[in-house]
Order: structure tokens, then C-alpha cells, then sequence
């Protein structure tokens, strides 16, 4: 038990200095090219990163396994992406909004 | 009066296959990535719609403070390292270390307020209002309602660090669950900050 929980620890030493190190890179990316789109999609996926980190080893995510837990997380992922497509096919949807009417 | 056991507090539910507060906990997050998920779906919806000139929509680094913000993102970080490390702490039954990093957690999270107060003050000093721009609003709206969420979590972490003797005393193996589940709100808080952070500030 002892020799299990040094190994975690220094499995959360090594996530911590990871994150430190990304925000870091966040921030370079950012600074580095926003006008391409390039860091805008760098530093998202720097952040997606970042979170996974948390998410699977501070949360546990990775080494526990809990099919219930799985699955209320991947429903809410899928309800969380339905809302973001809505968004935007109402977006896309209103470029169509200076059409004469039909038949006017 | 006869005590009344709460079932599966310490021990995993045969059902669940975890304890019931850590269900709970979980599914009160599943809410709150539903919640943080509408925030971020509203923004990107104005910040499309705003059009594509750089006038329609400031580049957050022009208008906020990126070093006190990425500053700020390293204390949050921080505190969740603290708190997997008190929960570490527990695990391995040293209740001193556990009180050390749990302290340092608190500790962290006010700072992180305090920054962050800073921050509004500078803002509001330069007539920067939540009315001057969709922009605006929408930093006043996702960051006040994380930092509504982090002093919710110091208000939890208050109680359980004035009364950890108490409760560890008592059932030592509820309380380090009590720790988990107050620590798995508390990363969740700080995951929303590490999106919060690129999207505001710095794109």
C-alpha cells in the first residue's frame, strides 16, 4: 500500500509539472499566431490536453473503472455536442434569412 | 432513539459499484458540464455571429491581464495538486500531511480570488463594465460564475478542514471519501478554468 501511493504521488509530481509546462505553451501558442487560426487551434488543443491530464489522473478517470460513471459522462459529452451543433445550424441557418420569400 | 446507518458511505454499492457519494458527485458534475457546455455554446454563438472583422470581437489579450490571468491559472493548478496530494495523504494515513496540503488548498483558492478580485477592480477602474460589450458580458458572466463555483468549494473545504479531526476520528474511511468527492469538485473547477483561460484570454 505504502509503495503504491509513492508511485501515485509521483505520478501526480509527474501531471503537475505537465500542466505547468502547457500553460506555459498555452500562452507562447496564443502569442505565437492568432491571425492564421493556427494558435487558435493550438492552444484549444493545448487545453484539451490539460484537461484530459486532470480529468484521468486527478479525477481518477483512467484508473478507476466504473461502467456507470462512463456512461453518464458520455451522455452528457453527447447532449453537450448536440448543443453546439444546434448553435451552429441556427448560425448557418440564417444566412438564408435575406432570401426574397418565395412566390413575393 | 436508535441511530439510523447510512448504507455505502465507505463501502462501494453492489449495484453502482462505487460508494453513493461519489455517484452523486458525479452525477452533479455530468449537470455542471451541461451548464459550463450551454456557457461556451452561447459564446461561441455570439462570437460567430459577431463576424469576421477584429473590430466585431476584441482579441481578449487587447482588453485583460494575460500574465495575472496565466499567473492565476498556475495557483488553480496548484491547489489541485494539493488537494489529489491531501487526498494521497489520507490514503496513506498521515493525517498531518493531509492537514498541510488541505490548508495550502484553501490557501491557493483564496489567492486565486484574491487575483481575481484584482482583476475585476482594474477592469471596472478603466470603466471596462459588463454593458460595454458582448464581449465584456461574456467575461463577466463565465468567470464570475466560476469564481462563484470556487467559493462554493472553500466554503466545503472550510468545513471539512475545521472539523477533520472530528470526522476522521470517527469513521477515517467515510472522511477520506468525503475528501475524494470534495476533490473531484474541486479539479472539475479547475478544468473549467483551464478552458476558461485560452478561450477568454487569450484567442
Amino acid at each position: 500500500m505504502e509503495h503504491d501511493v509513492t508511485k501515485t504521488v509521483r505520478l501526480y509530481m509527474a501531471v503537475f509539472g505537465g500542466l505547468l509546462a502547457l500553460t506555459i505553451v498555452t500562452v507562447w501558442a496564443a502569442s505565437w499566431e492568432t491571425a492564421t487560426g493556427l494558435g487558435v487551434v493550438l492552444a484549444l488543443l493545448i487545453a484539451s490536453t490539460k484537461g484530459t491530464l486532470v480529468a484521468g489522473f486527478f479525477m481518477h478517470l483512467f484508473s478507476d473503472r466504473f461502467p456507470l460513471i462512463a456512461r453518464v459522462l458520455v451522455f452528457s459529452a453527447v447532449f453537450f455536442v448536440v448543443m453546439v451543433v444546434l448553435v451552429f445550424l441556427g448560425f448557418v441557418d440564417s444566412f438564408g434569412a435575406n432570401r426574397a420569400p418565395i412566390g413575393g | 432513539m436508535a441511530e439510523i446507518e447510512i448504507p455505502y458511505n465507505s463501502t462501494n454499492h453492489p449495484d453502482t459499484g462505487v460508494y453513493n457519494a461519489k455517484l452523486g458527485i458525479w452525477l452533479f458534475l455530468a449537470s455542471e458540464v451541461l451548464f459550463f457546455g450551454a456557457l461556451f455554446s452561447s459564446y461561441i454563438l455570439l462570437r460567430v455571429g459577431a463576424g469576421g472583422t477584429a473590430g466585431d470581437w476584441p482579441l481578449g489579450a487587447d482588453l485583460l491581464n494575460v500574465p495575472l490571468a496565466t499567473f492565476n491559472t498556475v495557483v488553480l493548478i496548484s491547489s489541485s495538486m494539493t488537494m489529489v496530494m491531501s487526498w494521497a495523504s489520507l490514503k496513506s494515513g498521515n493525517f498531518d500531511a493531509f492537514q498541510r496540503y488541505f490548508g495550502a488548498t484553501i490557501g491557493l483558492a483564496l489567492l486565486f480570488l484574491l487575483v481575481k478580485g484584482l482583476e475585476y477592480y482594474a477592469e471596472i477602474f478603466h470603466q471596462r463594465y459588463p454593458s460595454t460589450s458582448t464581449f465584456l458580458a461574456t467575461y463577466y458572466t463565465m468567470t464570475g460564475i466560476h469564481a462563484l463555483h470556487i467559493i462554493f468549494g472553500v466554503a466545503v473545504n472550510a468545513y471539512h478542514f475545521v472539523s477533520a479531526k472530528r470526522l476522521y476520528a470517527e469513521e477515517p474511511e467515510r472522511f477520506t471519501n468525503r475528501i475524494e468527492v470534495a476533490g473531484l469538485y474541486w479539479h472539475f473547477v479547475d478544468l473549467v478554468w483551464i478552458f476558461l483561460f485560452p478561450v477568454l484570454y487569450l484567442l
